[in-house]
């Protein structure tokens, strides 16, 4: 099941609205539930196991944060540092699971991916850091927490949601609204039309050029190459909006991942453009966090004594850059050129 | 107060830092500026700022800023 074929648009989202819309209302949520399962089982049949693991890992992080920081009866940095061991804790099952799938392969073993594993991932780190942070609470319903990492619309493509922007609407289970059916639903046309009439076509041109360029001249190699970049941009953005459009039949608003990127006035305005929910996401738990690291921070000083705020500025923002390629390169073609010109952009 | 309009104007300059209130929105404060900007408040005002501190609410500003410094400052 992919999002562009018209047994998607067609067949199997009008029957979710059907039975969400004959479902009662405080119901709802745990019938989307169900839907993300069957979705994720018709992709990834038993590899589901592994969805469940992490959801598993990622709500049982949550609330043993929520119950550290209740009734340990530590305070100050001594809660911090147990917080710290609990999320590391948490992190690594689920990173272990995407690092296992994603760079196993550079060593010869590939293994099939379920699917959304890298979107899934980010967003069970961002929940659990969230939780650790004490910027949302810990949810104590393990349902809520599956349904939050895995909405059918979002679970292949993205976007990446924070749980305290989307949490209370899967959660509401409001009356689907005329306005929004329409809306969605030609939104989802939009992202076919992208798809299938641009990004397909283009893509058969592009791969013949690519394929025999020897056999092309200089001009039709450019065309081709540009024509490459629409694609991708046709592709990936018509997809976010049939992902979008679908979230929206059912009243449910995502964030934008894209916003005209091609209009972009530098190359740090167009990084703010493209993908826009994995560059917050880096900068937020990746970058950030590792900049601001205690043993960096002392380095970045002595810098600084030394070589001046002008230097110093750079040390931490260049060793968190390093780091982010090096973790995220195995989720991206281009992980470490995206990761550096993102955060940079950010 | 003043010291925190002096960082910004060294940050920043050429900024009307005294009242702007989209340091963030506006992309004035980009992520290394605001690295640099935490790296200074934590000197001078010795605070620690956590990840979870950055948010367009507390760095909007030097307003906002100022009231992160103080509530950073009662809860050490």
């Amino acid at each position: 099941m992919e999002y562009h074929l018209l047994t998607y648009s067609l067949f199997f989202l009008p029957v979710v609205l059907i039975l969400y819309r004959i479902t009662p209302a405080k119901m709802r949520w745990l019938l989307l539930l169900v839907v993300d399962f069957v979705f994720f089982w018709m992709v990834s049949g038993a590899l589901i196991f592994y969805f469940l693991l992490a959801t598993v890992v990622t709500y049982a992080t949550g609330r043993a944060l929520d119950y550290v920081t209740k009734n340990s009866g530590l305070k100050g940095k001594q809660l911090t540092r147990k917080k710290r061991v609990v999320l590391a804790l948490g992190i690594v099952i689920p990173l272990g699971m995407l690092v296992v799938f994603k760079y196993f392969k550079l060593i010869g073993i590939t293994l099939v991916a379920p699917i959304g594993i890298s979107y899934y991932t980010l967003q069970t780190i961002s929940y659990m850091t969230d939780v650790y942070r004490g910027t949302i609470k810990a949810d104590r319903n393990i349902a809520r927490v599956a349904l939050y990492l895995s909405f059918f619309p979002q679970i292949m493509e993205g976007p990446i949601t924070r749980y305290s922007e989307v949490a209370e609407a899967l959660y509401a289970g409001r009356d689907l609204e005329f306005h929004n059916l329409v809306y969605g639903y030609q939104r989802i046309l939009w992202g076919l039309f992208k798809k299938m009439l641009i990004a397909d076509r283009l893509a058969s041109i592009v791969y013949n050029v690519f394929k025999n360029y020897d056999r092309y001249d200089g001009c039709t190699i450019a065309v081709a190459v540009i024509s490459f970049t629409i694609q991708l941009y046709m592709e990936f953005s018509g997809c976010m909006d049939i992902i979008l459009g679908s979230a929206e039949t059912l009243g449910i608003q995502l964030h934008e991942n894209f916003r005209q990127p091609f209009f972009a006035e530098n190359a740090s305005d167009f990084w703010r453009r493209w993908h826009i929910t994995l560059g917050t996401w880096l900068k937020d738990y990746i970058f950030y966090p590792i900049s601001l690291a205690k043993p960096l921070k002392k380095f970045s000083k002595k810098v600084k004594g030394v070589f001046g705020i002008g230097v110093s500025k750079f040390v931490a923002p260049t060793v968190a850059l390093l780091y982010g390629c090096v973790t995220e390169s195995g989720m991206e073609p281009d992980g470490p050129i995206y990761f550096t010109e993102c955060i940079i952009s950010f | 107060m003043e010291e925190l309009i002096e960082i910004l104007e060294e940050l920043l300059p050429g900024e009307d830092v005294e009242n702007c209130t989209t340091l963030i929105d506006d992309h004035i404060l980009d992520s290394f500026g605001i690295l640099s900007l935490v790296s200074e408040i934590e000197d001078a005002f010795e605070v620690e700022v956590s990840p979870a501190e950055l948010i367009p609410d507390n760095f909007n500003s030097a307003k906002s800023l100022w009231e992160m410094i103080c509530r950073l400052k009662e809860e050490e």
